[in-house]
């Protein structure tokens, strides 16, 4: 990791997105988490591999790589995560015998990779059109030696205890996956539960009655018609919206 | 249903593809020589940067290691480059296993930045026959939109030239690695920075476009990729595939690759200087804050282009333009043969004389079906004034050479037709 | 008759136990397994441990090598675990390269380790910067029924408890090191941590420790993983929401099932 030598930026203007930026793929997103970053592109469905074929639902491939080095075990613990988050919320029954690759590529690492990545590849899946039964949010929670919780990585990483990554729906903001690194006693990871459900949403609505958490959605960029829906996609999701203020703040 | 994951070229596109360049036209308007826009991000890490090339990604990052040096080589450090074809770039790519193509594609990226000895590895020795730097550049596709090799050179070079090591000590028994608050870290030494230029042969040497697209890949026949630095030397010389290339051809080829290799080196230091110098103003670096909108506005941008080399290059097909394989017409023939093909600039390619099984692209050839000939007889006249065509010289191969004619081998369009 | 009934409607067949508080296995929803713990029968090992959790058998073995530390840390020596999931422990796994499952589930082993802080690395140095112990935690499933964080953990854990080692003189001018096997001496453990799986049945049911039909049947688990008067880690990958109470009730298990295995750990 970088030297900080530049001032941390406040909280509002941490999250940032940009969608449909590569040609190929269905869906892609550059997710942006203060100055952590990672691109997420997804196809699917697409053919499936023999030794994979689910009859019943799509089997998700998640492929994670690190910007430099081979992919090693702690790779594969985060594509395992991902991918069993992509399989609860996305649509599987849909698409029996067929695969959807998810794809994350870590751009910049500042300490909050993991619930960058899991936001990137919401926002991928969204981007595509694919359908699913809810979407997800990440937040990333830090403990500090002095017992203090923040939502932003702290300069001095010695001064970190522990990291909390949890994983919530956007229809009744129930924890659906979580990790956690460190120690900490029961009463602190209520707090950060609490504290990363109401901080995070608190970014997500200040970003909101700012300036939206930017997702154009350019039509002009696509190539020919594989791509069903673009703005109509997000209509029917609408109405169950309401009580996950982050997914106001995320698209209007 | 789900999607295959090969991209397919179908016959179609291959047609049109090939009609189009017939008119000295490509896809994207540009012309035979010119390249796609290269653009450079660099990212808040030391030796990390996004190149595109038109819509082709890469990202690159350089990282370094302590290693025991080489028996064999024990003043030196070491330098890897991997080039990693990722699944995100093309859903036909395996992660999982080494293609062929990546192999390929390693090999090249080594023997233009390695074996050129672009970078100083005796640089990287801390104390000869113990401890040397190694380093290590992750070259990652991100979309894959044609001519990966160029970029990832570009990528690679531009990476390790932005690179900068953390500062050792060794107080004879313990190495000690200094972060880089402490101490301010060390640029790596490059000697010259190469690059590669690849071109798609097609037709039998007929078309050499520069910097080709996924769709001009899948097409073309053969590949030439030049390696080269800023001073014309040469780095490298790849021709793979399947065309006959005369001589003339490469050379030629290789002085305009010499002056993008120029404008390409000239880019790259550019931008490093351009990211030192903000640096150095404490600004704000990196993935995190790049504008968000670039992508509309680069979009009509690159439209205007397109337009704008649209009648560019109906004027400038009439001095280049030479043979029109589509062209069938006998009448305009002969003459037009004589009269227009002394303008030729792009020579042709085949040096050799035998009929070979070589594939040409022309499916319109004059072998087909009347009413396809019917079909294409309608459009020239109005795409050119100048139809060349040589679609009826068939036998003479030898003459190929002499820039009057033209000729294809029935036998060759045969097979293409399948 | 009950076996097709099993077979044909399998997520039925629980449900109609579960209705009545019970599991097929004529356990309550929050009862665990009987957990067995066997140290020190592998004599090949430096430290090696078996440990049984109903029908799943996990063993462990550790052995130390030595090796050169690391020039980024030249005062530590290693710890590395590793899981292998052979085909012999369940019909889901094949013979080959490690599959993704026995990759993730090294991580996790790892994350666990180094998260509890238990063991000092430090002390696995002989000689900085020139020699240090590296251990490898082998630990091979032998029969797969669910839960196999909790028993990887404890085998891990029992195990590093009974390492020895032996040791070793060096000498730094001559770069020569002797090894003494016959004075061997433990290492320092400074906790102990445990794991506790829930399967979660129906979005609302919780089974404790749950077997591997269990986790196939249930729609997510949780593992939480305690280490004396703290957690060190909270693992739910994905699967149903959970909200704070059922947390919080999972978390004073855990702690509950804690000091139950340390009173079993006390015993040898």
């Amino acid at each position: 990791m970088e030297v900080d030598t530049l001032k941390e930026e406040n909280n509002i203007d941490r999250l940032k997105c940009d969608l449909g930026l590569l040609s190929r793929p269905d869906g892609s997103a550059l997710f942006t988490e203060g100055q952590t970053v990672v691109l997420a592109a997804l196809y699917g469905p697409v053919e499936v591999k023999m030794q994979k074929v689910l009859v019943e639902k799509a089997s998700i491939e998640c492929i994670y790589k690190p910007k430099a080095g081979f992919p090693c075990v702690q790779d594969r613990f985060k594509e395992s995560f991902i991918k069993n988050i992509c399989e609860t919320s996305l649509a599987v029954s849909l698409y029996p015998r067929s695969t959807i690759l998810v794809n994350i590529q870590e751009m910049q690492n500042h300490g909050q990779l993991l619930s960058c990545a899991i936001n990137a590849a919401c926002m991928a899946c969204l981007d595509s059109g694919i359908d699913m039964k809810f979407l997800f949010g990440s937040v990333s929670c830090f403990l500090m030696k002095d017992g203090e919780l923040s939502l932003i990585p702290p300069v001095n990483e010695s001064s970190i205890k522990g990291m909390f990554v949890f994983v919530f729906n956007n229809t009744k903001g129930e924890v659906i996956a979580s990790h956690t690194e460190g120690l900490f006693t029961a009463e602190q990871y209520h707090d950060a539960l609490e504290g990363g459900r109401q901080m995070g949403v608190a970014a997500y609505v200040k970003r909101g009655t700012r300036s939206p958490f930017v997702c154009h959605l350019s039509l002009s960029e696509r190539r020919g018609g594989t791509r069903r829906h673009d703005n109509d996609m997000l209509l029917p999701l609408r109405p169950e919206l309401g009580d996950h203020p982050g997914y106001r703040a995320m698209f209007f | 249903m789900a999607a295959i994951r090969k991209t397919i070229i179908s016959n179609c596109e291959k047609t049109f593809l090939m009609k189009n360049l017939s008119e000295w036209n490509r896809l994207d308007g540009r012309s035979f020589t010119e390249f796609r826009d290269i653009n450079i991000v660099f990212g808040k890490d030391w030796g990390c940067c996004k190149v595109s090339l038109g819509k082709t990604e890469v990202i690159a990052q350089v990282s370094c290691e302590l290693q025991q040096t080489k028996s064999s080589r024990p003043n030196e450090g070491m330098l890897n480059i991997n080039l990693e074809l990722n699944t995100m770039a093309d859903p036909s790519f395996d992660a999982s296993r080494q293609s062929d193509l990546s192999s390929q594609l390693n090999r090249l990226l080594e023997k233009c930045i390695k074996d050129s000895k672009a970078v100083d590895l005796e640089s990287l020795c801390i104390k000869m026959n113990e401890r040397a730097w190694s380093l290590r550049v992750d070259i990652n596709v991100l979309n894959n939109e044609g001519n990966i090799l160029d970029c990832a050179s570009v990528a690679a070079i531009t990476a390790l030239s932005h690179f900068r090591r953390p500062d050792v000590t060794c107080d004879g028994v313990e190495y000690k690695i200094h972060s880089i608050k402490q101490r301010d870290p060390i640029p790596t030494v490059i000697h010259h920075y190469p690059v590669c230029i690849s071109y798609a042969i097609l037709n039998e040497g007929e078309y050499i476009l520069a910097d080709p697209t996924l769709l001009e890949e899948g097409v073309a026949e053969a590949f030439l990729t030049i390696g080269l630095n800023s001073y014309k030397e040469l780095c490298g010389l790849h021709l793979g595939g399947n065309a006959r290339l005369a001589t003339k051809d490469i050379l030629e080829t290789s002085s305009k690759a010499a002056k993008r290799a120029t404008e390409l080196v000239a880019i790259i230091k550019n931008a490093v200087e351009k990211d030192t110098q903000d640096r150095l103003k404490l600004n704000d670096i990196g993935f995190h804050i790049m504008p968000i909108q670039e992508k509309i506005e680069k979009s009509t941008a690159e439209l205007s282009i397109c337009l704008d080399q649209w009648t560019l290059s109906k004027k400038g097909k009439k001095k280049k333009s030479k043979n029109e394989p589509m062209d069938v017409d006998p009448i305009n023939e002969n003459n037009s043969d004589v009269q227009q093909c002394k303008e030729t600039i792009t020579p042709l390619g085949n040096g050799t004389a035998k009929l070979s099984e070589v594939k040409g692209e022309n499916e319109w050839a004059i072998v087909e079906s009347d009413e396809e000939a019917e079909v294409i007889f309608v459009e020239p006249p109005k795409a050119d004034t100048v139809s060349i065509s040589d679609s009826n010289s068939e036998e003479e191969q030898v003459v190929v050479l002499n820039p009057q004619r033209l000729k294809k081998s029935p036998s060759k369009r045969k097979k293409n037709r399948i | 008759m009950a076996e097709q009934y099993k077979t044909l409607h399998s997520a039925k067949y629980y449900r109609d136990y579960l209705k009545n508080d019970i599991r097929p296995d004529c356990r309550q929803l929050s009862a665990f397994r009987p957990v067995i713990i066997n140290v020190d029968s592998i004599k090949t090992a430096d430290g090696s441990a078996i440990v049984k959790i109903g029908r799943t058998t996990v063993v462990c073995g550790i052995k130390a090598e030595i090796c050169r530390p690391k020039p980024e840390t030249p005062r530590q020596g290693f710890l590395v675990p590793n899981v292998d999931l052979p085909p012999l422990c369940s019909s889901k796994f094949k013979s080959g390269p490690p599959s993704d499952q026995a990759q993730v589930l090294t991580q996790i082993i790892a994350d666990i380790l180094e998260n509890s802080r238990c063991i000092n690395l430090e002390q696995l140095c002989i000689f900085p910067d020139k020699i240090a112990w590296c251990l490898y935690a082998d630990i091979i499933c032998l029969d797969y029924d669910g839960s196999l964080i909790d028993a990887c953990a404890l085998a891990l854990i029992s195990c590093l408890k009974v390492v020895t080692l032996p040791e070793v003189e060096y000498d730094p001018g001559l770069d020569k090191q002797q090894v003494n096997l016959e004075k061997r001496s433990p290492l320092n453990i400074s906790c102990t941590f445990v794991a506790t799986t829930f399967a979660i049945f129906d979005d609302k049911l919780i089974l404790s420790d749950p077997s591997s039909e269990e986790e196939n049947l249930s729609a997510g688990t949780l593992t939480v993983v305690t280490s004396d008067e703290e957690l060190c880690y909270m693992h739910k990958p994905g699967g149903s929401p959970l909200n704070e109470e059922q947390i919080t009730k999972f978390i004073s298990i855990c702690f509950f099932k804690l000091s139950v295995i340390l009173r079993n750990i006390a015993t040898y």
